[in-house]
């Protein structure tokens, strides 16, 4: 499967972090992210987000806006902050689509921006396409 | 004793009366509380069954989505749960996806036979379950079904609008008329509605719709209709423009004034000058509003004459306008605020410059 990688015997996981306060999202994604064969962590606030990415790896996260205690423009913020995430790869998914929200979420380092309603298809093949690639040299590099 | 007393009271006429009048309102309290305790038993059994449905029909769904086999099976123990369950379970999806994955969840709706089900209930006699059906089907209808919407033309005003937003997607511009040409909005709050669904119609649709606006018969929506293509297709906002602003009626009057605020065309600017002179001080208002908006150094004097208006707010909105036009306009609200002989330009102008003065202190302080 191209969505993880060998090395050394082991089979590394593409990770991503799902922070939504909307448990109908966090489920959808999760189910068809699984069935690639990668593992995803679902999380409703933005504490939370800050925590596991200071703990843990995580290939991509996909972030709404509008999460509790801090919201996605303020941990993108933080992220360019500390400047040590470069290879975190950041979809944002959100209901507020206007064109200044996207620019300056583009401009603190998101990676893709989609609104909803969202199709589940066209986030996962958008995941596919772009993070397989880069998993698999980074499986390399390791 | 007491059994006396009690005698002696239901010999008066008087109470008697008001005995009885306590007792039938002792009646209908017992039955609006039985009747609340039903509703509530009732949603809280609906809410159990759903509770029942996720655990044992969510994961399984997800995989039902894409796969024929599994898909079956799942529509066979779906249908052990009643209807309202089903669309409990399946309208958050439906409101939260769109493509290929909320068609996939449309044609499981449509295959449990639930949109048969909202069709049916547009028959209904009670008005209110005509809006719940249409309010399910903002999602589900699909073109095979705009002859049975096509019939509620005739319906009441919130069916129409609600039955004009479905319309809107999935029929022609001819079938969103033929529901509204001679629909009336008799309030304000029925124009958001009308709004968004003239927004986010399709660019084709809207233009060919607006070939018809002097059919329409509501004054209100025609003043909606031209300051939504105003936004949306300037060309047809354009073409209409004249006529709007020659209209006997003030709404679509003020409608001009906001639609040429928005244009940037010679015709629309000469629209608006035109509209600062007309007898209804509502229509000098919104033009002079409107000319702070295009912010052309040429209408300077034409928005200065008006500082003496008879009426406050064409005065207000004129030296607002002014002060939009920046450092000009804001001399020339300077000039007539120390030389005008005129009491109310005097006044106006002042007033706008103090308040200009506050927001650049307000500003400063901010920053």
């Amino acid at each position: 499967m191209d969505s993880t990688v060998s090395h050394e015997g082991t089979t590394i996981p593409i990770r991503v972090l799902i922070a939504d306060d909307n448990p109908l999202v966090t489920e959808i994604l999760a189910h068809h992210l699984t069935r690639l064969g990668w593992e995803s962590i679902a999380v409703s606030d933005g504490e939370q987000v800050e925590m596991l990415l200071a703990k843990e790896h995580f290939d991509c996260l996909i972030l709404d806006l509008h999460i509790p205690f801090r919201n996605g423009m303020e941990i993108l913020e933080a992220l360019k902050k500390n400047g040590n995430r470069h290879d975190l790869f950041i979809m944002m998914l959100t209901g507020q689509c206007r064109e200044d929200t996207q620019g300056r979420a583009i401009a603190l380092g998101a990676d893709r921006f989609f609104s909803k309603p969202f199709d589940p298809y066209e986030i996962v093949g958008e995941l596919q396409r772009s993070l397989s690639p880069i998993h698999q040299a980074q499986g390399r590099r390791s | 004793m007491i059994s006396t007393t009690l005698i002696s009271f239901w010999d008066d006429p008087l109470y008697r009366f008001l005995s009885l009048i306590i007792a039938l309102e002792l009646v209908l309290i017992v039955v609006q509380v039985g009747w609340l305790l039903v509703q509530t038993s009732i949603r809280k059994y609906r809410l159990y069954r759903l509770k029942r449905f996720h655990a044992s029909m969510k994961a399984p769904f997800f995989t039902a989505l894409d796969d024929p086999l599994t898909r079956e099976a799942w529509m066979v123990k779906a249908r052990k749960f009643s209807e309202p369950v089903l669309r409990m379970f399946l309208e958050p999806y439906l409101t939260a996806t769109k493509g290929e994955y909320q068609a996939k969840i449309l044609a499981l709706y449509r295959d449990l036979g639930l949109a048969r089900q909202d069709l049916y209930a547009l028959r209904s006699s009670f008005w209110h379950k005509r809006v719940l059906a249409l309010r399910r089907l903002q999602n589900v209808a699909s073109p095979e079904e705009k002859f049975v919407l096509a019939k509620m033309k005739k319906d009441v005003h919130t069916v129409r609008i609600l039955t004009a937003q479905i319309m809107s997607r999935i029929g022609n511009e001819k079938d969103v008329f033929n529901l509204l040409k001679d629909l009336h909005l008799h309030n304000r709050l029925m124009e958001q509605p009308m709004f968004t669904m003239l927004s986010s119609m399709e660019r084709e649709k809207f233009d060919n719709l607006m070939e018809r606006w002097d059919q329409f018969e509501c004054r209100l929506l025609k003043r909606i209709m031209l300051i939504v293509a105003a936004g949306n297709s300037p060309k047809t906002a354009n073409k209409w423009l004249a006529r709007a602003a020659a209209d006997q009626d003030i709404d679509v009057r003020i409608g001009a004034a906001i639609a040429a605020g928005k244009l940037n065309t010679y015709e629309s600017l000469t629209t608006l000058l035109e509209l600062l002179q007309d007898g209804i001080w509502e229509v000098r208002a919104q033009a002079a509003k409107a000319l702070g908006i295009r912010q052309e150094d040429s209408t300077i004097e034409s928005l200065a004459l008006f500082l003496r208006d008879p009426h406050y707010w064409v005065r207000q909105n004129a030296a607002a306008a002014l002060s939009n036009l920046g450092d000009p306009g804001r001399k020339r609200l300077r000039e007539i605020a120390d030389t005008a002989s005129d009491t109310f330009a005097v006044d106006a102008a002042t007033q706008e410059l103090e308040r200009y003065q506050l927001t650049i202190t307000a500003e400063g302080v901010q920053s």
